[in-house]
Parts: C-alpha cells; structure tokens; sequence
C-alpha cells in the first residue's frame, strides 16, 4: 500500500521531502504552498503525523522547518515581523510574546503585504529583504481579537495565511525602509515616534539569529541598515490600531 | 591628578557612526558595544595623546561642566571601555 505522493518543500534554501498521511499533508501543502518545489531535488527526508492528531502533526513540521532553515540560511535573520507596500518592507524585530504576529495579522487587514511573521532575512552582501512567508502563528486571543476562527481544541495557536486575511505575499527581494521598535503596553492608545538609528541597530543584533556566523558584517550591516532606514518606536496598544499607523508610513 | 594617557584602542576594535553615537566592535573578541552620547565624546579623546586629566578637561570645557564633577563618571566609563577590551589598560 502507498501513501500519498511526499511534499517538497524549499525553506529559506534548505530543502525537505516530507511524507505521512492524507490530512497532514494535505494541510501542511495549503499552509506551505509559497515553499513548494518542483525540482524533484533531494532534501532531509521528514515522516510527519504518527500517532498524533493532524494539527499537532501540522504544528510540530512548521516548528521543525522553521528552526532547521533559520539555523541555515545564508543570511542574516532577525527575529522580527514584517510587511511591506511597493517593494519597501517595515519590519520590527522584537522577541517571542512581544506581539509580532498579531501585529503582522493586523497590518495585513490594513492592506499591507505579507513578508513574515517570524523572521527578517537579510541578503550579507547588500541588505535587501528576502520574504520569509511561513503561515502566521496566531493565538487564540489574537483570533478572537482579528475576529477569525481559533485553534483546534489543545492548542494554543493557529496557522493563518495571508489569503484569510485578503493579504498579498511579497514574493521579490524588498529594500527595508522602517525599523521599528516594539513597547508592548496594556491599555494605552497607539503612537508612533520616531527612535535613533543606534537604537535600530543594537535591536538589529540583539534579535539577530545568525551573526555568529558573520560577526562583523553583521555589526556592519545592521549599522548600514539603521543608517538608511527610518527608525521608529511604537507603543503597542491594540494592534488594530496600531497597525494603521505603520500602513501610514508608506503614505 | 592622573598622567596615564587613554587609548589609542586596539587594531581590532572598530568604531561605526550612526547620528553621533559610536558603535564598537572588536574583531578579537568578536563582541560589539553601542555608545550614548557621552561615552562617544569620551571615546573621541581616547587617542593615545591625552592624559586622563586632558580628556576631563576637555570635555567639561565643551559641556560646559565642573571637571571635579564629571571625573567620577568618565573615570568609570574609560574603566568600563578597557574592562571590555575596547581600550588598552
């Protein structure tokens, strides 16, 4: 008896064939489908879904190839969320909890275009932004607050594309136009003012997963980068506030 | 009074300036520090030609400051520059 035809996938440049069940892969493909590929090439080989249910199954693949192709990618990454409008890209790195993807979710309802809700992948050589369009990750308050269906009983989030909330992916290379830095707050109103350059590029670094690998051009580039970008701080109330201000940006 | 001269930092440090503020790295140590304004200025004088008392004194004149007041925090700050390698002891 055969299984259904493995899905390929290129993350980031790491390649990944992976089999299991109808219903898992069926939903790994929809959630995917910007990493697919064609190529027929050879990738690590994953075997997903046994003995659990499929959205555990589903949530545990995204995990594993999110942090396998950040850990490989030839780039500087960033913990970070972003969108963009016209080839130019905002993007605010901030750690996990500090509400990117909500934020990001929120944005995209705004008009914006998708680039990611995990990562700014940054190219060594010149800094262009390369999309990163894993499926958000959204937590059950953020669904409720976006007003769209929440996870499957058991979990805490769920995988959204930008299709559900009538948003574009950004497919080509973008040039970083806004830094902005994140200050989570309860119950204040939006606001957007403006940061130091020096401030853009210690967040930079701070949230950088990869400058290990590249030490000083990482220091160079997140200084090149915060010197070119606009640097911004935003008080994060609600996010369906907050998220007209950054479109405004683009204006 | 001190006559020990400040600086010149070593060949694997490199200074970055974004909006007046000096970025440091320290291709030895591979560690990276990030200046305020103050800590800048200091940094500026650190060449290897001044003594701490002229770089005290310089900077109370362009602050327009007590030099017996500002000596505690640019004797702490030069301290914290060599403790992180950034100057030569």
């Amino acid at each position: 008896m055969t299984g259904p035809p493995p899905l390929r996938l290129s993350v980031l440049g790491t390649r990944f064939v992976v089999s299991g069940g109808q219903e898992v892969l069926a939903e790994a493909a929809r959630l995917l489908a910007p990493f697919g590929s064609s190529d027929g090439l050879a990738g690590t080989d994953l075997h997903v879904g046994r003995g659990m249910p499929p959205a555990q199954a589903v949530a545990e693949l995204v995990a594993y190839l999110n942090a396998t192709a950040l850990s490989k990618v030839d780039s500087l990454a960033v913990h970070a969320g972003v969108v963009a409008r016209d080839g130019r890209a905002v993007a605010f790195p901030a750690p996990s909890g500090a509400g990117k993807s909500t934020l990001v979710a929120a944005c995209l309802r705004a008009g914006l275009a998708y680039v990611s809700d995990e990562a700014l992948c940054l190219d060594w050589a010149d800094g262009a932004v390369h999309p990163y369009p894993r499926p958000l990750s959204v937590s059950a308050w953020a669904c409720t607050l976006l007003g769209i269906p929440g996870p499957e009983p058991g979990m805490l989030e769920r995988f959204v594309t930008p299709d559900e909330l009538s948003a574009k992916l950004a497919t080509e290379p973008l040039s970083l136009a806004h830094l902005v830095l994140l200050d989570r707050q309860q119950g204040v109103s939006a606001e957007l003012r403006p940061a130091t350059r020096q401030e853009a590029a210690a967040a930079l670094l701070e949230r950088s997963f990869t400058h290990w690998k590249r030490p000083e051009r990482a220091f160079e580039l997140a200084h090149h980068l915060a010197g070119a970008a606009q640097p911004w701080r935003l008080t994060l109330g609600d996010p369906r506030a907050a998220a007209p201000l950054l479109a405004g940006l683009f204006t | 009074m001190s006559a020990r001269r400040i600086g010149p930092p070593p060949e694997s440090v490199r200074a970055l300036e974004v909006d007046g503020d000096i970025s440091l790295y320290d291709r030895s140590s591979q560690r990276a520090l990030m200046l305020n304004g103050t800590a800048s200025a200091i940094w500026r004088l650190a060449d290897g030609e001044r003594t701490l008392d002229e770089v005290i004194a310089e900077l109370a004149s362009s602050y327009h400051a007590d030099a017996g007041a500002i000596r505690t925090d640019v004797e702490r700050t030069v301290r914290d520059l060599v403790d992180a390698g950034f100057l030569p002891a």
